[in-house]
């Protein structure tokens, strides 16, 4: 039992989890004990041949990789099933003619709500102003409810009735500059979770054509995340070039390292050094960081102009 | 000034995407670290680092705030290992970078890298497989606390904070992982 202990001891002690009365009592045993100074000598070669083994270190481009699958997997968790998507799905479902003429009925009823919404008169007094002046205050547009999320319900209220609930879409119209806090978070949202790419670079022209709070935490996490993520090369393009004219930090830094070790688009790898040779123009000087993604840059890349532009952003920085 | 974690997170529960994308990316390099420790496979390794991460965001709100993200962050990343089953049952090693070139391609899955030292009487590469088919052979917890203690450097304390046991059960697994290994590597070194 002694000895277990003792053993256990030297596992510890090499670890260096063992305290210092610990660490003399064991010294002590170790003086006067053959077994346990072989046993001792075991755990050392263990550890040695632990150490030749190939160490586990996964590469950049690995966590890259998982990067990319987590945004995705992220933007489906969010995701709400679009209502065309819906719509078709049902129409689909044209199995036998008993159930067109449920979804003629239904495809009525929608229409008929609709209209009704359009055309019913309403007293001009109760006409609100569709385009609102604050963002604090965003009452719904009239007239324009959509629905989605239609689902039949189980039972049936009465003969030749169509029971059914769906969800009331509200559009909502905001205007305000980019010093209006709840205009920025729209437009973050929008950068990281709209489908459409076309929306998406219309929000990174919009951010880059208004002055303002483009330094807003939001606003800034959602351009780093655009560059270094979005699907879109265009989108990734636009956004690393607000980030350029945006203040130099180091999570701005990050992202302009982090494109040019990993994007697979040679125009905006070198957009991102154009941001770097920007930054050093400003009076930040190129960090070890810097210089050792330049460095791989230059001697790895794929890319002529890549390589030759690494080189030069380098010498400028050392003053060569 | 950077935003604090406890800051990014009350931004994610509002809904801010980007927000808890910058709290993954300040921790992820150690929970992949650690789940490659573990499963030594790139492609688990990734189940790994998602499965968590989406844990996390779906578990949100229920973060108290009242010990550091990385604590609650680990054990969910410690839950996650124990309980994962390998999409491939084999215990094959691989290279954990996607761009690395070898001369033995042809070899199948077990990639050796090979070392032509003439006096080495076993390569590195061959210790490598060794190590990688002595980790198969520990039970799960075995394999993370050798795992977090020996490649991750975390303190046998932290550990068990992560794992949600006692130090003195930690010790145990150690040890007995340690025994493990030396039986299972002894062809190697002696």
């Amino acid at each position: 039992m002694k000895h277990q202990r003792y053993k256990e001891w030297l596992y510890l002690s090499r670890y260096d989890e063992l305290d210092a009365v610990g660490r003399e009592r064991l010294d002590e045993h170790l003086a006067t004990c053959d077994e346990c100074r072989n046993e001792l000598a075991t755990v050392d070669e263990l550890h040695a041949a632990l150490a030749r083994a190939k160490p586990v270190d996964p590469s950049d481009q690995v966590l890259h990789t998982a990067r990319r699958s987590l945004h995705e997997a992220l933007l489906a968790e969010k995701a709400p099933s679009p209502l065309m998507n819906r719509a078709l799905e049902w129409i689909r479902i044209l199995v036998v003619p008993r159930h067109r003429i449920v979804l003629g009925g239904l495809a009525m009823l929608t229409v008929g709500f609709l209209l009704g919404q359009r055309l019913s008169p309403r007293p001009p007094e109760e006409q609100p102003e569709p385009v609102f002046q604050t963002a604090n205050a965003m009452p719904p547009v009239p007239g324009e409810t959509g629905i989605t999320n239609v689902r039949f319900l189980t039972h049936a209220p009465g003969e030749g009735e169509i029971a059914l609930s769906y969800d009331a879409l509200v559009p909502v119209k905001i205007r305000g500059t980019m010093n209006d806090p709840n205009l920025r978070r729209v437009l973050a949202q929008t950068l990281v979770s709209e489908q459409n790419p076309g929306i998406r670079l219309r929000t990174v022209n919009a951010i880059a054509a208004r002055a303002g709070r483009r330094d807003d935490p939001e606003i800034k996490a959602a351009l780093i995340l655009a560059a270094m993520s979005d699907k879109n090369p265009g989108v990734r393009r636009e956004a690393l070039d607000v980030l350029r004219n945006s203040p130099f930090d180091e999570e701005v830094k990050d992202a302009f390292l982090s494109v040019l070790m990993h994007e697979p688009n040679p125009a905006i790898r070198i957009a991102a050094m154009g941001g770097l040779e920007k930054a050093r123009a400003e009076g930040h000087p190129l960090d070890a960081e810097m210089r050792s993604v330049l460095k791989q840059r230059l001697h790895a890349d794929e890319n002529e102009y890549v390589r030759v532009r690494a080189r030069t952003v380098l010498e400028e920085g050392t003053g060569k | 000034m950077a935003p604090t974690d406890n800051e990014l997170i009350r931004r994610a529960r509002r809904g801010d995407t980007a927000a808890f994308e910058q709290l993954v990316h300040r921790h992820d390099k150690k929970v992949f670290g650690i789940a490659a420790g573990y499963v030594r496979n790139a492609e688990d390794a990734k189940d790994i680092y998602q499965e968590v991460f989406l844990r996390v965001y779906r578990s949100l709100s229920k973060f108290q705030m009242r010990s550091e993200f990385s604590t609650w962050l680990h054990r969910i990343t410690t839950n996650v290992c124990l309980t994962y089953q390998s999409r491939s049952r084999r215990h094959h090693f691989f290279s954990l970078s996607e761009t690395e070139q070898d001369d033995h391609s042809d070899d199948g899955p077990c990639r050796m890298v090979a070392d032509v030292a003439a006096d080495r009487k076993t390569t590195d590469g061959e210790i490598t497989q060794y190590v990688q088919q002595a980790l198969a052979a520990l039970s799960p917890q075995q394999r993370l606390v050798f795992t977090l203690r020996h490649y991750e450097g975390y303190r046998l304390k932290e550990i068990a904070a992560m794992m949600d046991l006692a130090e003195g059960t930690v010790k145990r697994y150690l040890f007995t992982s340690m025994e493990r290994m030396k039986e299972e590597l002894r062809e190697v070194f002696e």
